[in-house]
């Protein structure tokens, strides 16, 4: 078939699928103003009309989401369509998230939680439908079970309280009591979730461009998983796929640009990396810091990879507030790098980002820095060069920063430094890998190469399939009975968000420990909170404590809701990290009743107390997240085309991998777009003077071609989360990186304490390789 | 092409917009013959009622119906009425396809619906009324039976389906049903929506099946199966309407029956079963009793019968290039033995289907346009004409089969299946002399309430996309 023909007749699929899927939400804009006093974020949705939900003579499609300055409509409204009965009602519910200490609220299985809020007119009296005196709402999943009561509904605004189903309809019925408990009366009005408009892949079952070769570099028409494992096209083989999720047909030629890089070494000569050593530094202490080849065992195989003085993680380095120390670094890698403080608000000359604070060490090389620690808590310390390579590879650590004040904490029984992380290595260490390394002279096939040139899984960062806690595949903490532990966590990896809790190993139905919410990035929280699960993005910290009262074995656990994009459905990833054992034994000291009153840090809220007046005002800056891609194979292309009706708040895991993994920077560049100026990435120019406070709205754009969340970083200074999606932020800490999530709106306030020229990323490595990034210098003297 | 985001937004606009006229376009120019009068004379007719043909028939059509039917001459016709002369053709009425999805499956696990190409190919080749017998996409199926009956799409008359029914095994398509009150909801919701019928599929359990039935016949709705966990004499008693693909499904003749569970390959069992056997019998008497009807869907399991003639060229031309050559390459290895029926099996389903309707049973027909995909819309169903006839059937009981009876089982054979004055126009007119001929190759023009369409026009304008859209 000629190319031009394949190509034809893909453009009519996609365009006749997505007619359909996108019939529902391409309505023009602002006309649920209509219905009074409509939640602003739902304000453009059209009140929909009509017999059926998918009219298929919707009139001519206009985008929905496209406001920079508000979030996307159609990823947090469900249109209400009323039935023929009611059939001049309207109805619109805006989905919030409620309140929760991060930057997405869910579930300890990772749902989405949604607090529904239901605008309805035109409704008329039930008693015209038959012998009904109410309306009553419902929720449920689309298999009907279970069908949840949100109450009784009239027109106007309706507070319908929470739901957390991955995919979900909101019914209205008439019924003769609000408290019926299954749907009697006749419906009325439906809508569906907005992640119910995906569904199965018509396209990537037909596209003919699965039969087509994409045409990337060096790709020949492979037709078949042989020819895909033949070492054509530069050396690359086939990545781990996600297990139970096939890989699209047309993928299998599919790879990426340019050639792969591993690193490379005789093993014999490599020692084994060693556990992370605790290193406590007084004021003025210094560490000689040596970045340099270690090898691992990890999935049955050797593997060559990097650590900070022999280490995964590094040396956990350990030192008071408002103390300096002194850094040696000796950089034995075979690549340039550097030492980035992350979330230190220390001097500029030391934020060690090479080719904006300094020139990056090269092999053989050393620079000595000079960190000042301004503030209590955890932060962590990552080369800011190629960070998808070593940081992959296990260039991190987390330095633990005492407070001064005794009472600073509540007394626990112990601390725990826990630093999350996953790894990608090949599948089973089989012919395909070892042919591999063979060709390509490296001993250790297992991990997955990254790109020489450019990163490759550009488009959604390189998801791992070990996961690794403090290194080791399954961390293990033993606690006596009645242990309070207060944990560090810190999120390492390049791309991942976890969402993790405690299980009880033997009651999987039990529900998961509480956890006390106390600190985040630069700090403690306004008031301490409970919660079931931390979610943490990249790059992303959490001082979390957890009461270990009974004897048993609790799970760490990783529990999300990633999508099978193929067949459009939620994809349930349930991993243990590891094990806590608690002993019969109880603990000397019972710390019981500290753990369970929550406390309000009153310093936390004096020091914020001299922000609010500034909470209100207008944003001082815009900033639009988006994305640019060129040259996309047609078959990626058309299938991303179609996962366009929906976009996760967050991409958990990575169903997609060969996608992604032919991905670089040929084809993909992630933009932090000015969105006054119209500057992008390293153009942006921002001059601010220490004291400075500004605002700024960051609009995570749900019109990128692959929308998706960023961790966004900010360099040398705090900041506050003020709104999201309109919603005020009530209880503030200070962060340095903030999740924001697919299609969202979020307000931070920016301090301005530090002079120098500071970075603003992404914090997903590959993002920021892509060139999601930019500079802003302040200018004065310290405050 | 570097495409930002609003480029892309514009794109996708750009492409709606052209897919839009699709659906909206000029429809006429697939009209043969317009009404609102027309008289077809000189035809030989074959009424559905399993009546032997009549030579030089008139019939008059006056709007939507028929208001006459009769020798040539005796029919009066009236002046202004188009008079379209029939010498050498055979009329029969539209055929109603019991089984005919408005998706389509084939070649190497690609499945799509088929809104625009399935509706035309359905109606081009004598469906002119079709139920969908299961629904990947329920309200997409409601919206194009709205669409057609506004006379916006063209295509046939639709019964549709809500989503299958099955229990905890099934594809990500279908409802996996966890008990009884998830069938109730499910099927109340759907009913409330507006769907005619129900398929329960393959892993549905006695209970669920139960639980569907009635709450479907609460609704004013009736539910058909493709079974395999219940056997049919356990879903006739649960009240059934329908049974889908006649022998194929029924594993109730399985030495190892367990309740509720779907036996793997209990059909190698049953080539030597005796369809006159007090067994079978015994299946066929409840049925009857019961009024419970039968559905043949012989076409879409010949692709996997070795010693079969080769596929229709026909279909492979109407495909979309992609899936013609993934099917034709299915269709030579199943044949080759990976994966076929035993034709001594693909043997005994004619018989059963035969001795079924032998002992008084009503059977339908329909084409399902899934599994390998050697079945499209329309073309599977005229091959169903002839693997009828193969089974034993004579021309007018196979006509009969594939229209009258089908209106039956819908509940409309006051106003379909047959060629008789008062009905609606639903007629379908083929070159030559079909018994002579023995299949449906020669369609010519196909009417539906009155309006004669364009066979080869219609088929026309979908050839290369059938199976994409």
């Amino acid at each position: 078939v000629p190319a031009t023909h394949a190509c034809r007749i893909t453009r009519w699929t996609a365009a006749g699928g997505l007619f359909v899927l996108l019939a529902a939400w391409s309505l023009p804009p602002h006309a649920s103003a209509q219905i009074p006093g409509v939640d602003p974020v739902c304000a453009d949705r059209a009140p929909a009309t009509g017999a059926s939900m998918f009219d298929a003579r919707a009139p001519a499609p206009a985008r929905s989401g496209g406001r920079p300055d508000r979030p996307a409509s159609d990823l947090h409204c469900v249109d209400l369509f009323p039935t023929g009965r009611v059939s001049d009602a309207a109805g619109v519910v805006a989905l919030a998230r409620p309140w929760s200490p991060f930057g997405v609220t869910v579930t300890p299985e990772g749902r989405h939680r949604h607090q529904l809020t239901a605008w309805i007119a035109g409704l008329p009296d039930p008693a015209w439908l038959g012998p009904y005196t109410t309306y009553v709402a419902w929720a449920t999943p689309l298999v009907f079970d279970p069908v949840i009561n949100l109450g009784p509904v009239t027109n106007g605004r309706n507070d319908l309280g929470e739901v957390s189903f991955n995919k979900y309809m909101v019914l209205v019925s008439a019924e003769v009591s609000p408290d019926v408990t299954e749907r009697a009366g006749p419906l009325v009005m439906r809508g569906r979730s907005p992640s119910t408009f995906m569904e199965a892949h018509d396209l990537m079952a037909l596209a003919p461009a699965a039969a087509e070769a994409p045409g990337m570099a060096g790709g020949g028409a492979a037709t078949d998983m042989d020819a895909a494992h033949r070492h054509e096209g530069g050396g690359w083989t086939m990545p781990p796929g996600y297990e139970g999720v096939p890989m699209l047909p047309g993928m299998v030629s599919a790879r990426p640009r340019g050639t792969p890089l591993l690193l490379s070494a005789d093993l014999s000569d490599v020692p084994f990396a060693r556990r992370r050593q605790v290193v406590t530094l007084p004021d003025g202490g210094t560490l000689d810091l040596t970045a340099g080849l270690v090898k691992r065992e990890i999935a049955d195989r050797e593997l060559l990879m990097l650590g900070f003085n022999g280490q995964i993680p590094g040396p956990l380095i350990q030192v008071r507030e408002r103390s300096t120390i002194f850094v040696n670094f000796t950089n034995d890698t075979p690549f340039p790098t550097a030492v980035h403080w992350h979330g230190v608000r220390l001097d500029n000359r030391f934020d060690g980002v090479p080719g904006v604070t300094q020139d990056p060490v090269p092999p053989g090389e050393s620079f000595r820095y000079q960190v000042f620690f301004r503030d209590a808590g955890i932060y962590w310390y990552h080369p800011h060069h190629r960070e998808d390579v070593q940081q992959e590879l296990g260039l991190a650590g987390n330095l633990l920063v005492e407070p001064r004040a005794e009472d600073y904490y509540s007394p626990v029984s112990r601390e725990e430094v826990v630093m999350l992380d996953d790894l990608l290595v090949e599948e089973g260490g089989g012919s395909a890998s070892a042919a591999a390394a063979a060709e390509m002279d490296t001993p250790n096939g297992g991990v997955v190469p990254f790109g020489r040139e450019s990163a490759n899984y550009m488009l959604m960062g390189r998801f791992g399939n070990v996961f690794l806690t403090n290194g080791e595949p399954q961390y293990g903490l033993d606690v006596d009975a009645g242990e309070v532990v207060r944990f560090y966590f810190t999120n390492a990896s390049n791309t991942r968000t976890f969402n993790v809790s405690f299980r009880s190993t033997s009651d999987t139905t039990a529900a998961p420990l509480p956890i006390k919410v106390v600190g985040s990035d630069v700090g403690k929280l306004e008031r301490e909170v409970m919660s079931e699960s931390v979610v943490l993005a990249p790059a992303e910290r959490y001082v979390v404590e957890v009461l270990f009262d009974e004897p048993g074995a609790y799970a760490l656990t990783n529990h999300v809701q990633g999508i099978n994009h193929r067949v459009g459905v939620f994809l349930e990833e349930k991993r243990s990290l590891g094990t806590i054992a608690v002993s019969g034994a109880r603990a000397a000291a019972d710390h019981a009743h500290a753990f369970h009153r929550l406390r309000t840090n009153d310093d936390v809220v004096a020091d914020i107390d001299r922000y609010r007046p500034e909470f209100a005002r207008e944003p001082d800056h815009e900033l639009t997240l988006t994305l640019e891609v060129d040259s996309l194979p047609m078959v990626i292309e058309q299938s991303m085309m179609y996962d366009w009706v929906y976009f996760n708040p967050v991409e958990w895991t990575g169903t997609m991998p060969m996608m992604n993994w032919a991905t670089t920077g040929a084809e993909i560049r992630w933009v932090l777009r000015d969105t006054r100026s119209g500057r992008e990435n390293m153009d942006v120019r921002w001059r601010f003077r220490v004291g400075d406070v500004v605002k700024i709205r960051l609009h995570n754009d749900r019109g990128a071609f692959h929308a998706m969340q960023h961790p966004l970083h900010v360099h040398g200074q705090r900041f506050l989360v003020l709104e999201q999606n309109g919603v005020p932020n009530t209880n503030l800490v200070w962060k340095d990186t903030v999740l924001l999530p697919t299609g969202s709106t979020t307000d931070i306030l920016l301090e301005l304490s530090n002079p120098g020229r500071w970075m603003v990323h992404c914090h997903i490595a590959e993002h920021l390789e892509s060139g999601m990034k930019f500079v802003f210098d302040v200018e004065g003297d310290q405050r | 092409m570097r495409s930002s985001a609003a480029m892309r937004a514009f794109a996708l606009a750009a492409t709606l917009a052209l897919a839009a006229p699709a659906y909206a376009q000029d429809l006429d120019e697939f009209v043969a013959v317009p009404g609102p009068a027309v008289a077809l004379t000189h035809a030989r007719v074959i009424d559905g009622t399993g009546a032997p043909p009549r030579l030089d028939q008139t019939i008059l059509i006056e709007g939507e119906r028929i208001t006459g039917v009769g020798p040539s001459g005796e029919v009066s016709v009236p002046a202004g009425a188009t008079v379209v002369d029939l010498t050498g053709h055979t009329v029969i009425p539209g055929l109603v396809g019991l089984h005919n999805h408005s998706y389509y499956t084939g070649g190497n696990g690609r499945a799509a619906q088929l809104s625009f190409s399935g509706s035309r190919l359905y109606l081009a080749s004598g469906v002119t009324t079709i139920r969908t017998t299961g629904a990947r996409a329920p309200y997409e199926e409601l919206n194009l039976k709205r669409e057609i009956d506004a006379g916006r799409v063209i295509g046939p008359t639709m019964f549709a389906t809500g989503p299958y029914l099955t229990g905890e095994q099934g594809s990500r398509t279908m409802t996996l049903l966890n008990g009884p009150e998830e069938a109730r909801r499910v099927v109340r919701y759907w009913a409330e929506e507006g769907v005619d019928w129900f398929k329960a599929y393959t892993w549905i359990s006695r209970a669920e099946l139960g639980a569907a039935i009635e709450e479907a016949h609460a609704n004013g709705v009736k539910v058909t199966a493709h079974l395999c966990s219940v056997g049919y004499r356990e879903a006739v008693a649960l009240g059934i309407d329908n049974l889908e693909h006649g022998l194929f499904a029924n594993s109730e003749y399985a030495p190892d029956k367990v309740p509720d569970e779907c036996p793997g390959g209990f059909r190698n069992t049953y080539a030597d079963l005796d369809v006159h056997g007090p067994e079978v019998q015994a299946t066929f008497r409840d049925m009857i009793d019961n009024g419970v009807a039968m559905t043949s869907t012989l076409v879409v399991y010949e692709i996997s019968v070795s010693g079969r003639p080769p596929i229709d060229e026909r279909v492979y031309d109407v495909l979309a290039p992609e899936i013609a050559e993934e099917v034709r390459e299915i269709a030579i290895a199943r044949r080759a033995g990976r994966g076929a029926i035993d034709p001594a099996m693909f043997a005994k389903a004619m018989e059963y289907e035969r001795a079924f309707v032998e002992a008084g049973g009503l059977l339908a027909a329909g084409v399902d346009p899934t599994g390998y995909g050697a079945a499209p819309p329309g073309l599977g169903d005229q091959r169903n004409y002839e693997l009828l006839l193969e089974a034993g059937f004579s021309a007018p009981e196979v006509v009969r089969i594939m229209t009258a009876n089908g209106a039956k089982v819908l509940g409309i054979g006051d106003d379909v299946g047959t060629i008789e004055s008062g009905k609606l126009a639903d007629l379908v007119v083929i070159e030559g002399d079909l018994e002579a001929a023995g299949n449906l190759h020669g369609t010519k023009i196909v009417f539906r309430h009155g309006t004669g369409w364009d066979s080869a026009k219609l088929v026309d304008s979908v050839r290369g996309v059938v199976g994409i859209r």
